[in-house]
């Protein structure tokens, strides 16, 4: 039963902090998601997305828990149930409840019942993979179908194989077995559904929460639950993972507390020799598991921070400890000082110029970690507790970092930012903006973009807030669609440094009109902000409007909650407003004002 | 059995039967008594019934098949299952 005030925030606010901890279990997410289905709320202008659950079997308890999972996210979410088992009709018929509802995204629960063809167990490897790619050829025909009449964001369940066995090790070499059926069609299925669907690998975490548990026989003959609903809090997380990445929310920074967090003990009271980290002691040992797993992150793409109660001189002393992993020059941020965390992530994000809402920050200690939680609810906390040996499970746990795909970006982006974190202290020697650009030593090439590109494009039109134009978030079909167009040009801008080499940080769409270029989508990645590229990027676009012998560019600004940074750019750049959002430049204007510090790469 | 621990979740806390019911079906606990049941009482639905049980479960560390399961669709019902599993619910 809900206490008094707790029903007072109501069930939105409830999710968020009823939700954590030892409350996250399966009955709460049944009532408040019950709640949140229900509607009760009235959406006070809070950002809202119409979500609908499709599946073969029964999905009432996946939907409370994306409700509360959404919810967890601030959005405030509209649920629409399918009819039980009726997935395919759903989708096939255009009048359906489904496309009258209006989706922003589809979860589609496909179960290993889905996927599994009746076939001999003998049956030859030919029989078993025609029998798969026509699954997959029926999904990606669903799939055509839902983003046609819907244009939904497309999210998949990835189910386990069933669990009994029939005469052991031999049905692994038989293709025909369920077992091997639902791995092949698992990976089949994903590779079709690239830029398409965001995927929930349920087969993951029912192998990692005990298979013979998770599909419970139970369960599935007196209710038809595709799962043991007691594994609802992990599914909410995992929900939770892949609708970041759907929505390009995915997180970006680890934040990491440095005693009995990186390493055992306190570097302050037990010196750097009395530490526990590296072979000697248990704890040690798994402590330099941990550093390795965090270091494996960085080299996908995630950004680290440190953000310590400790005396900035004594905490790199840890790093400097024989078995340390890290050295300073490995973190993007280096926030050590008696002050409170809260203010050290924000300066994190702030010296990053990224949302708070794109950190996880992990600690051991509970307090800290609450205290993080209330003064900057907008970060995504991971208590990691007392135990080394789990650290890696919990953080991994809240599927923070999940991606669809990783993009040689994501790969660099890493070092990326810790070149610019060491940008941004050299700025500090320097005394006007024009030296200091000239002294990084820029080179960019800017080009049409073409197909190999696509994805990070479409990455970037889905997860950049704040130097964006127009928001439009056009997706990779949608960029895949502008490249032939000859009345259309895509435009990207890859950069590098002195400190690094930022890759694909730019991008700009435009379409003839009439007379005119006009740009209906314009993006640049926070990190090579105030570099001079969009002077280089608008003189390029103004090359290709004179060759095409138009007279002019038209820019728009359609103004959101994040994107004020860009709000003067075409008044900056000499375009005169013409027209509520509208602004236009001549293109036989000369082009001296739009002065830029970035050499054009040769083939440029 | 093996028991594979819920990271999110706490033990259950030593409490009443009925307190138990009315925290699964999020009721009134003064709600609640031995005639309480499927399609009787505030909330318990089929679905919420599922629910009952993993609580159930959980609470007293016991495991039902599933004819108790489709059995067990009152107090008195449950209050009896468990005190074949040799459990005395308060």
């Amino acid at each position: 039963m809900a206490a008094d005030g707790a029903m007072a925030i109501g069930p939105l606010g409830r999710a968020k902090t009823e939700l954590v901890g030892a409350g996250l279990t399966s009955a709460k997410i049944f009532d408040i998601g019950e709640e949140i289905a229900a509607g009760v709320e009235i959406s006070g202008g809070e950002s809202a997305q119409k979500l609908a659950i499709l599946g073969s079997l029964t999905t009432d308890f996946i939907a409370r828990a994306v409700a509360c999972g959404v919810a967890q996210e601030d959005v405030r979410p509209w649920i629409y149930q399918g009819p039980f088992g009726g997935m395919v009709q759903e989708i096939v018929d255009p009048a359906s409840g489904l496309y009258d509802f209006r989706p922003d995204i589809v979860l589609l629960c496909v179960d290993w019942r889905d996927l599994v063809s009746p076939l001999p167990v003998d049956a030859p490897e030919d029989a078993v993979h025609a029998a798969i790619e026509q699954k997959v050829d029926t999904f990606e025909q669903l799939w055509a179908a839902l983003s046609e009449r819907s244009g939904a964001r497309l999210i998949q369940h990835l189910p386990p194989p069933p669990t009994e066995r029939f005469r052991g090790v031999s049905e692994r070499l038989a293709p025909a077995s369920a077992l091997n059926q639902v791995l092949l069609a698992n990976r089949r299925l994903i590779e079709a559904g690239q830029g398409r669907v965001t995927w929930i690998e349920l087969d993951r975490l029912a192998a990692s929460l005990g298979a013979a548990r998770w599909c419970s026989p139970r369960m599935f003959h007196s209710a038809k639950l595709p799962f043991d609903q007691r594994f609802l809090p992990e599914y909410l997380m995992a929900f939770r993972g892949a609708w970041r990445a759907a929505c390009g929310r995915a997180k970006k920074v680890l934040a990491l507390d440095l005693d009995n967090t990186l390493w055992g003990g306190v570097v302050g009271d037990d010196g750097v020799a009395g530490l526990q980290l590296g072979p000697g002691s248990a704890a040690g040992e798994a402590y330099v598991e941990w550093q390795a797993y965090v270091r494996g992150l960085a080299e996908r793409g995630v950004i680290l921070s440190v953000v310590s109660k400790n005396d900035p001189g004594i905490a790199a002393e840890g790093l400097a400890h024989p078995s340390s992993l890290f050295k300073p020059a490995d973190f993007a941020g280096f926030e050590c000082s008696w002050g409170d965390k809260a203010g050290g992530l924000r300066r994190v994000a702030e010296r990053l110029n990224l949302d708070l809402a794109s950190i996880v920050f992990v600690d051991d200690n509970p307090a800290e970690c609450a205290l993080v939680r209330a003064e900057a609810p907008e970060v995504s906390v991971v208590e990691l507790g007392a135990d080394p040996t789990q650290f890696i499970a919990r953080l991994d746990a809240g599927c923070w970092f999940d991606l669809d795909r990783l993009t040689t970006e994501d790969v660099g982006r890493s070092a990326a930012y810790v070149a610019r974190a060491q940008g941004l202290q050299a700025t500090d020697t320097v005394i006007d903006l024009a030296s200091h650009l000239g002294g990084l030593s820029m080179v960019g090439r800017v080009s049409p973009a073409t197909q190999p590109d696509l994805a990070r494009l479409a990455q970037m039109e889905q997860k950049t807030n704040q130097f964006n134009l127009t928001t439009r978030r056009y997706r990779e079909a949608d960029l895949a669609a502008f490249i032939p167009r000859p009345d259309a040009v895509v435009l990207a801008l890859w950069l590098k440094d002195r400190f690094g080499d930022h890759g694909l940080v730019a991008s700009l769409v435009a379409v003839e009109s009439e007379r005119a270029l006009r740009i209906d989508s314009w993006l640049m990645s926070c990190r090579v902000f105030s570099r001079s590229a969009e002077q280089l990027m608008l003189r390029e676009l103004i090359g290709i409007a004179r060759t095409r012998r138009l007279d002019r560019i038209i820019g728009q600004y359609l103004p959101t909650a994040k994107n004020g940074v860009v709000a003067e750019l075409f008044s900056r750049l000499g375009f005169t407003k013409i027209d509520g959002s509208l602004w236009s430049r001549e293109t036989d204007a000369p082009m001296n004002d739009l002065e830029t510090h970035i050499e054009l790469a040769p083939n440029g | 059995m093996l028991r594979f621990p819920n990271q999110f979740q706490d033990d259950a806390l030593a409490q009443t039967l009925y307190a138990v019911v009315a925290n699964a079906l999020n009721i009134d606990p003064a709600g609640v008594n031995e005639d309480s049941g499927l399609d009787a009482t505030l909330n318990w639905d089929s679905l919420r019934q599922v629910i009952l049980i993993t609580e159930i479960e959980r609470a007293y560390d016991v495991e039902f098949d599933l004819d108790t399961i489709n059995k067990a669709t009152s107090v008195r019902s449950i209050r009896e299952m468990l005190s074949q599993k040799g459990v005395q619910a308060d």
